[in-house]
Parts: structure tokens; sequence; C-alpha cells
């Protein structure tokens, strides 16, 4: 009998957690622990797999390619290199649409997006059902956003989802909703970036926000943030996003000064990330505390008409998980209702 | 906010354009195309950096002149079909024949070709009759390695559609052994001493092995790295030793690489610049290591400094390095036009400006050290930076020293004048007869000859010439000689006095004969006498003062025709239609005034009274700027475009006032016999009305300037305007003028909430 590795590492403990938990919630079914994965290249990292395992994670939502445009023509951008995906669990394709894609004319982007991931998917030998779509529409790209979509559906013929960000539930008369069988609520990126507070996550702009989710005539998943990002000031501006820096780096790199708590200033002009930092140039360190993520759940509970179906943590990057506990991503997910 | 208000420049410019009249500035702003970043520079690189550095030219392009790369798969193309054609050694004349192989044959036309002996050869090859026969020669050691060439393109130069194919490479046993059959040639070369055969299979082996096999790309490039000479060939193959060190995460080793490329071939530098990366201090600092002479050390900063945008941090590390590198001269370069950049001429975000202090103490100090190889730029940088800092006198010692180190290229020559100008004319503090006999030569090339001169070439000189005449005018304008600062800029404003306004016309008119610094500064003026009495007969036409305008026009001489007829008065006003509108009479702006003044004559002694009036009504309407002859009112002096805020404070309020116009309406309301003519006169006050309201409220609130309406005015403003000859329009609700201005008045018609 084929054991697939990830049941294969399983604890014991684990497997006893699950069964009381169906034991437990036979009424209201917890949300599905989720992630997203999100780089170029699919190969997951030892502690990667863990968490997958230690989380009971069923699904996970693989960016699979971006479409952008490249001489006003529609392309597929970081194409997703994967030689074999887990079998235990299903892969759920999304594809990152810039927004700028619906300023020009797409007529057969449906057609298009959908024989790459088919070939994609056939390539990796993966089944495919659902597929997701990320775009940060605007007034002005609604309605073809929303044609796409809904072409895109007439001819997957399987589920189809979209993710929908906080001010798209706020002011959804203005943005509308997209055509598609369920939403993922982006419980992140709510600040501008390079503003005081934090662009990730702040819970008082995130509270301007809750009250509307209900009311939202889409069923909804929810997406949270497990992420860091450095935001690299230059002359008071942001010039770049330093990706998955943390304040513990920043603190024992004697190329750094810490000017406050999640701020730091360049000593000396260093190389880091593939960006070159000037001295006098700033960072903005910007993080996901378990503590932040306890107060989504909080503040998340009894929002939504009905409880999510899943609960989908961007994103699984092994450098992400050692800022926490190995199943507190499960743990979060159970408490959302 | 200067930004924003150059935006709106440029936004009314289309306006102005299309209107035809031509409002000084915006013509320079629109005349120069694409903005570049080099708007604000008066110091041009090509004046002293090589040319193989142009792309790197500070500029707000990815690359400056060339925008962008675009040759990855045509650079060599050139040189392959020469360098081939010397190899075959059959003539000049077989640059037709390699070309066709290399560019036009196809694999499969190439490997027939090798097999028959009754080849097909295009005509311009029919020479060489079969290349069977020609066994053993090289033309046929040629056409292999080119069918080997042409049999790599599936994985070396992949323009797939990216949606439908596979844009990765295909398998490495898909391609028939072409990696044995590369060794095999590259072994048969080798054998027979034939270096540039070899070292040609040697490149495609390595980019071969760059796709399939990176380690044994670096390993084959590493075998043969010294066993061939330093050419086209070498460099790419070491490119692309350097892309498998890349893909293979060995960073330092990719990055180092790409520094020899970038040092050893032009063609090449802007490859090695889009694929070096440093992502980590340790990488950069491992790069710095493996460079085995100061010279490649120094490679690397001037990338890290060009790239990266830290001029001054690298040009101190060169210097350290190697005090006569002509790798700092590129870096200079961009730090001075980097200091000398405004903003003001940018849409760009994120520019961070060097230290302007620390910047010209280190530039002056290493001029000064007389080690730089450059000398020229060296002295000409610090002239530059000590003008910027206002220091004119080392300015001068600077320029001075330039001299005497000068290339003898006109551009070279011609940059250090214009520097030495703005110096001259930075350090005046009163301007003195003397100054001016001294500058008048300069002040002529750059004012005068400049703009004529078809050799200029890269020579930046409109923002010196800006800057210049704002410099000069200011001056003038401080010691109280206004008619000279007017000379130098124009402003409108200047003819709101009409004192000032005298000045300037005895200037002209007589003034300019004192000497030559008069002459020249009329002629940069470019205004005449005409044009000052030009305008003050249209502003004696707008007080209704017919006599004094029609004498000044006389003496003008404008024969330029109004585009419409200026008696037109319609309910809606359409100056495109009255333009198109076939005319029996078309008028001057003096016989149009002519006109006017016999009609005021026949109104005054009760002529056809209503008639003549309700015409002048529309004549004076006409002329200002909501009709259709307000090009009357447009002269050298009063500029303006398609929008009322484009108009002059000055102007502004004589050119939006319609009060002589509402004058012969009322005469006309007063005299006419019956309703239609009252309701016709009623309207045509109605019309003068509103615009009086728009101009209260929009045109002439100084607190709204240069706000721009696009469509319709916010309810805020359409609220507090009153319509009182609408309601007196009620009256003649049975007349058929009525009933026109109900079917075309939307105004109108919302006025009665219909």
């Amino acid at each position: 009998m084929y054991i697939d590795p990830l049941i294969a590492h399983m604890k014991a403990p684990i497997i006893l957690i699950l069964l009381l938990t169906l034991l437990t919630s036979c009424s209201t079914p917890s949300p599905q622990t989720s992630f997203y994965y999100w780089k170029t290249r699919f190969k997951l990292e030892d502690s990667e797999r863990r968490a997958l395992v230690d989380n009971e994670v069923k699904r996970l939502y693989l960016r699979y390619f971006d479409v952008g445009l490249e001489g006003g023509v529609a392309v597929p951008i970081g194409v997703l290199a994967v030689d074999s995906f887990p079998k235990s669990v299903e892969m759920v394709p999304v594809v990152y649409i810039k927004n700028e894609v619906f300023k020009k004319r797409a007529d057969s982007l449906h057609l298009r997006v959908k024989g790459l991931i088919e070939r994609m998917s056939k390539e990796a030998g993966a089944t495919v059902n659902e597929v997701q779509f990320d775009c940060d529409w605007s007034e002005g790209t609604k309605g073809a956003y929303f044609a796409f979509l809904k072409s895109f559906k007439s001819v997957w013929g399987k589920p189809v989802s979209a993710t929908i960000r906080l001010h798209q539930v706020k002011f959804r008369g203005r943005t509308g909703v997209p055509p598609v069988d369920r939403g993922v609520l982006m419980y992140y990126n709510m600040g501008k970036i390079g503003s005081e507070a934090s662009s990730i996550y702040d819970r008082k702009t995130a509270a301007r926000y809750t009250g509307y989710i209900k009311s939202y005539p889409l069923p909804l998943d929810v997406a949270l943030p497990i992420f860091s990002w450095g935001v690299l000031m230059r002359g008071g501006k942001v010039s770049a996003l330093l990706n998955k820096t943390d304040e513990a780096e920043l603190q024992a790199d004697t190329n750094f000064i810490r000017l406050r708590e999640g701020r730091y200033a360049v000593k000396h002009p260093i190389f880091k990330g593939g960006y070159y930092l000037h001295e006098g140039d700033e960072v903005k360190v910007e993080a996901i505390s378990e503590d932040n993520l306890e107060q989504m759940t909080e503040d998340l509970t009894h929002r939504f008409a009905k409880p999510p179906r899943e609960v989908i943590f961007y994103d699984l990057d092994a450098q992400n998980l050692i800022r926490y506990d190995e199943t507190i991503f499960k743990e979060v997910a159970d408490d959302i209702r | 906010m200067m930004k924003q208000s150059l935006k709106k420049w440029l936004t009314i410019s289309v306006s102005a354009v299309l209107l035809a009249v031509a409002v000084r500035g915006i013509v320079w702003a629109c005349a120069g195309g694409d903005w570049d970043g080099t708007e604000s520079s008066d110091f041009a690189p090509e004046a002293f950096i090589d040319t193989p550095y142009t792309p790197f030219f500070f500029s707000d392009n990815y690359y400056y002149d060339i925008y962008y790369d675009t040759q990855h798969d045509t650079r060599f193309s050139d040189d392959n079909v020469r360098e081939w054609t010397t190899y075959i050694g059959k003539g000049a004349d077989a640059a037709k024949f390699v070309d066709y192989i290399l560019n036009a044959a196809d694999a499969k036309s190439l490997f027939s070709l090798l097999r028959s002996t009754k080849a097909s050869l295009p005509d311009s090859v029919a020479r060489v009759k079969s290349l069977k026969a020609l066994e053993g020669d090289k033309t046929v050691q040629f056409v292999q390695y080119a069918l080997f060439a042409k049999r790599s393109e599936v994985f070396a130069t992949n323009n797939a559609d990216y949606w439908t194919e596979d844009r990765k490479a295909p398998e490495a046993n898909t391609l028939g052994g072409l990696e044995k059959e590369l060794i095999t040639g590259m072994e048969a070369a080798g054998k027979n001493k034939d270096a540039f055969l070899q070292q040609r299979y040697w490149f495609q082996l390595v980019r071969y092995y760059f796709f399939y096999d990176r380690e044994k790309a670096i390993a084959t490039f590493s075998k043969y790295a010294n066993a061939f000479p330093k050419n086209h060939t070498y460099y790419r193959t070491l490119a692309y030793a350097a892309g498998a060190h890349y893909k293979q995460g060995r960073f330092a080793e990719a990055n180092y690489y790409y520094s020899l490329v970038f040092a050893g071939d032009d063609q090449l530098k802007t490859v090695a610049h889009w694929s070096f990366h440093p992502q980590e201090e340790r990488d950069w600092k491992q790069t710095l290591a493996l460079c085995k002479t100061p010279e490649e050390k120094a490679t690397c900063w001037q990338m890290l400094g060009t790239f990266y945008d830290d001029e001054l941090r690298s040009m101190k590390e060169i210097y350290k390095l190697s005090s006569k590198s002509e790798k700092l001269d590129l870096l200079l370069s961009r730090l001075i036009n980097k200091l000398e950049y405004d903003s003001e001429y940018s849409y760009r975000d994120t520019f961070l400006k060097p230290n302007r202090a620390e910047a010209y103490k280190w530039v002056k100090a290493t001029a000064d050290g007389g080690e730089v190889s450059n000398k020229f730029l060296w002295h000409v940088a610090t002239g530059y930076l000590a003008f910027l800092s206002g220091d004119y006198a080392t300015a001068h010692t600077s320029y001075a020293k330039a001299g005497s180190n000068m290339p003898s290229t006109t551009l070279a020559n011609k940059q250090l004048r214009l520097l030495k100008l703005l110096a001259d004319v930075g350090e005046l503090k009163r301007i003195s007869a003397t100054d001016e006999t001294r500058l008048l030569p300069e002040l002529q090339w750059l004012l005068v000859t400049l703009p004529k001169d078809e050799t200029v070439g890269a020579l930046r000189y409109s923002h010196a010439t800006d800057w210049v005449q704002n410099t000069m005018a200011k001056a003038y304008e401080a010691q109280g000689d206004i008619a000279k600062a007017e000379c130098f800029v124009h402003k409108a404003a200047y003819y709101g006095n009409e004192q000032k306004v005298e000045v300037i016309r005895t200037f002209l008119d007589k003034g300019y004969k004192a000497g030559a610094y008069e002459a020249f500064c009329k002629e940069i003026a470019d205004l005449t006498v005409a044009d000052i009495d030009e305008m003050k007969g249209i502003k004696l036409a707008f007080k209704d003062d017919l006599g004094g305008a029609v004498a000044l026009m006389k003496t003008v001489n404008n024969a330029t025709e109004l585009p419409g007829n200026p008696f037109n008065g319609w309910v809606n006003d359409c100056h495109d239609c009255d333009h198109m509108a076939p005319q029996k009479i078309k008028y001057t702006k003096l016989s149009f005034l002519e006109k006017l003044a016999a009609m005021e004559a026949k109104v005054k002694s009760g002529q056809e009274v209503y008639t003549n009036a309700i015409l002048l009504g529309n004549a004076f309407y006409n002329m200002s700027f909501f009709g259709n002859a307000r090009q009357f009112s447009a002269s050298r002096i009063i500029e303006f475009g398609a929008d009322p805020t484009t108009i002059d404070w000055i102007f502004r309020s004589m050119l939006v006032d319609n009060a002589v116009a509402e004058k012969y309406y009322k005469q006309a309301l007063d005299a006419a016999v019956n309703d239609e003519q009252r309701a016709k006169a009623t309207y045509m006050l109605a019309k003068c009305e509103r615009n009086g309201w728009y101009s209260k409220l929009l045109y002439l609130d100084k607190s709204k300037d240069n706000e721009y309406y696009y469509g319709g005015l916010d309810t805020a403003i359409e609220v507090q305007i009153q319509r009182t000859w609408f309601a007196k329009l009620k009256q003649y609700q049975q007349t058929a003028y009525y009933a026109e201005v109900l079917e075309e008045c939307g105004y109108f018609r919302n006025y009665l909430g219909k």
C-alpha cells in the first residue's frame, strides 16, 4: 500500500486531536486549515511539509502564475516550476491578475488561462478542481474582470473562487461582487504601505470593515497573514519591499541601527535581498505575531453569515513558520466561527 | 506644487495649440519630445565620456538614448557575417553567402546543402557551385557549424507563445546527439589547429551546457578560458558561464564574470548590466575578493555606483584602487547630472540626491590632486559644482584649468563656453555697461546663434537659456532697467501699467539704437512698436473708444483676417460653425473696427437703431473671449489658450467682460419695435449675464486660479448664478424667437424646469 510521506510523518497525538475535533464539533465543523504557496518553484522544505501534517492541511492554494502586460498584451509571468505535487493534499491553482490587464481588451484571456492551468496540472500529474483568482480590481476594471470570471466559469465547469479585499466588502455597492462560487476575504494588506501603522494588519483599521462581512452576498472563507516584510524607505518614500525580513534579522545585523521598535536605519550601505540599501535608508519591519492572530480570531468570530469553510494562511514558507508554534494555524482556524 | 502646475501647463498647451495661439514657454516644454530627465541639465556627458557608456548616462529612461536593449538576438549579426566571411577566405563578395547561411537559411536547407552535389544555392551565391566539390574547404566547416547553430536555436532563442507553447528548453535526448557532435566538432578543429572554429565550437558547447548541464558549462568554459583571444566569442561564452553560476546560486562568481563581460565587451555592457545582481552583502564582498587586479575591482565598483545609484561611494573606492582609472568618469558625469537635476521638470518619484557639499569637496580635492586622467572632465565638473554652490571664483579658476586640458571637439568647446557663461551671469550683481559689452558675444551665441546651429549635437542649452534669461531679467528689474528686463523675459503683467508700456515702446522705437547691446536686446525681445500699438488698440476697442483704436490699428497694419463673421449672434455659440460658414465679407482687425465705428455713428444719428445696436452688441460680444472673433483680441502681447484661465490676469477681466455688448443690447431692446426683436435682445442680454457670472465665480476669482474645468460646473457654483434676463424672457412666450430658444438652449429649459 502506498503511504504518503505526509501521513507517515503524522504524529499520534495529532491524530487524536483530529478524532476529538470530529467528535466534538459535529454541529458546526471547524474551518479547515489551508495555506497559500506563493513561490515560483514548488519544492517543499521539511518544515513546510511538517506544517501541512501538523495542521491537517487538506488543500494548498498554489500560485500557478501571474498575468501582467508585456507590450500591452496579457502574458503569464513567473510561471510556477513544478516537478510533482504531494498526493495527500488537493492543489487549488491560484492566478494573480494585475489590474492593468483589464484596462486593455482581453477577449480570449479566459481560454488562455484555462489552457495554461490545464497544461501545468497535467505536467505535474495533478487533478485540479477549484481555481481561484486574485485581482485587486477597481471600479474602472470591474466590468472587464467580472466578464472574464463569467467566461472562465462557463468553460471551466468546476468551482471558481476569488479573493475579496476588505474595501471591496465594505464598498460592494461600488466595487461589485464577483460572479464566483466563493470568496476569500483577505484579512491583510489593509493599510497604506509606508504609513505609521502596519500595512499588513492593523486592528483599528480592520475594525472599520468587520461589520460589513455578514451581509456580503458570497459564501466567504478567510485568508490570514503570517508573513513579514521590511518596508524600505528612502528619502521618506517607499522604495522597495524586503520580503521575509523580520526584526530578529535586522537586530543581529551590524549594518543597521535600531531606531525604535520595528524601525531600523541603514548605517553602512549594503546589499540585502537583492536590493542595495543606501546609508540613511530606513527599514520598517512589519510582521504578524501570535497575539495578532489571536486578535484576528476574536474580531472575526461571529462576523460571518456562515462560518468559513477554510482559513487560509499566507504563506507557507519556512522563514515564516519559524516565528510560530507548529500547530497554531490549526488552533486559530478551529477558533473562528 | 511646482510639478502640478507644470502638468497643468502641459494640459493647457494642447488647447493652446488647437487655437494656434502660441504661449511662450509651453512651446518650449512640448518641443523636446519625451522627457528623459535632462530638461534641467546644462552638462552633457557626451562631451566627456566614451560612447560605449552612453546607455548608462544618468536619465529617467531605463537606458539613456536607446531606452531599452532590444538587440538580444541581433547584437552580433554583422560581426558574425564579417568574421565568417574572413574565415572562409572567398573574398568580400562571399559576405552575401555567409549572410544567407547565418540569417536566412533554416537547418533543413543547410542540411540538404551539405548533402547534395548540385546545391540549390540562392542566385547571389551561385558562384560557389557545390559544397560537395569543396570538401575540406573552410566553407564546408562553416556551413556544418552553422547547421549546429541552427539546431541550437530550439533552446537558445526561445520565441514560443507564452500561453500555449512550452517555453522550457526541450529535453536533451530530443536534440539528436547535439552535445556529442559539438564535442567532436571542437576536437576536430583543435586537431586542425583551426583556433577560430574551435573557439566557436567552444562557445556553442558552453551555451548548450548552460541549458542542459550547468556545472559542465562552467567547467568547459574554465578549461579553455585561456586558450583563445579575448574577442566577442570569448565574452559571449563567459556570459553563459556567468549565467550558469547565477542559476546555481553562486552569485559572487556570476557577478565577477559579469563584471569581466562589462569591462571586456562594449556590445555586451547592457547584458552584463541586466544580469549583475548581488543578492546579499556577502555576495558583493566575495565578488570583490574574486577580482585579480585593482582594475577588475574598479569595474565592480563602477557597476555598483552606476547600477545602484551610489556614485560618490564608488568613485572614492575606485580612486583608492587606481587614481587614473577612466572608470571614474562615467560615475562623475552621473553625479553631476544628479546634482543639477531639478524635480520640477520630472515625474520621477523616488530619487536620492547626493549630498552636494560632500560631492563638491571631494571632486574638487580630486581634481586638484591632478592624478585623474580625464582632467578636462574633472576641472569642468569642479567648476560646475562650484557654480551650483555659488562659489564663482573657483568656478572660473577650474574652467580656466579645464580650458588648457580641452579635447579638440566642438562639443567640448561649446560645453565649456556654456558653463563659463553661466558662471559669468551668476556672479553679476549690478549689470554695468562694461558687463554688457563683455557678455554681448556670449549672450548672442547662446540666445541667437545656438538655436540656429545645426551642429549643436548633444549640447544641453535649453535650461541654460531659460536660466540666463531669467537671471538677467531679474537683475535688470532690480536696477530699474525695466525695458531690458522685458526684452530678456516677456511678462504679460508688464503691460498692466501705462507708464511701463511707454518705456518699452520708447526703447523699441528709439532706445535700441543706443548701441550694439541695446540692439541685441530688441532682437531677443522679438517685439516691435507695432506689437505695443496693437495691444493698445485692442484695449481702446474694449473701452469702446473706436476712434483711438482705429487710429492705432492703422499704424499696425495687421492683415490677418478674423476667422468668422464677427456680427453673428446665435442662441448657442459655435465658433467652429461660424469659422467654417461661408463669408461674403472678411474683416481684418482694422476693417472690423471701421465697420463698428460706422455703425456707432448710425446709432448715434438714430438710423436703424435696433439693427445697428444689436449688431454692435454681437460684435463686442464676439471680440470678447466668449465670441467667435476672440482672435481680434489675441496679439503678440495678449496671449491665451482655449480656456479663460490661460489669459494672464492683466488682460483677463478685459477679455471676459461683456459690458459694452450689454450696453448695445440694451439700446437695441429700447429701440425694438416688436416682441420678436425684444425677445432676441433680451436673450442676448441673458447670454452676457451668464458669462458675467461665470467670470465672477470662476475666471476672475483668484482663489480658483488655474483650476481647469472639465465638463459641467459643480452645483455649488451653479446655484449662485442669477438669471434676471431669463425671467424677463418669459414674457415673450408667444414669439417665434422664444420657441427657438426653448428648442436650442438647455440652460433655459433647465431654468424653466423642463
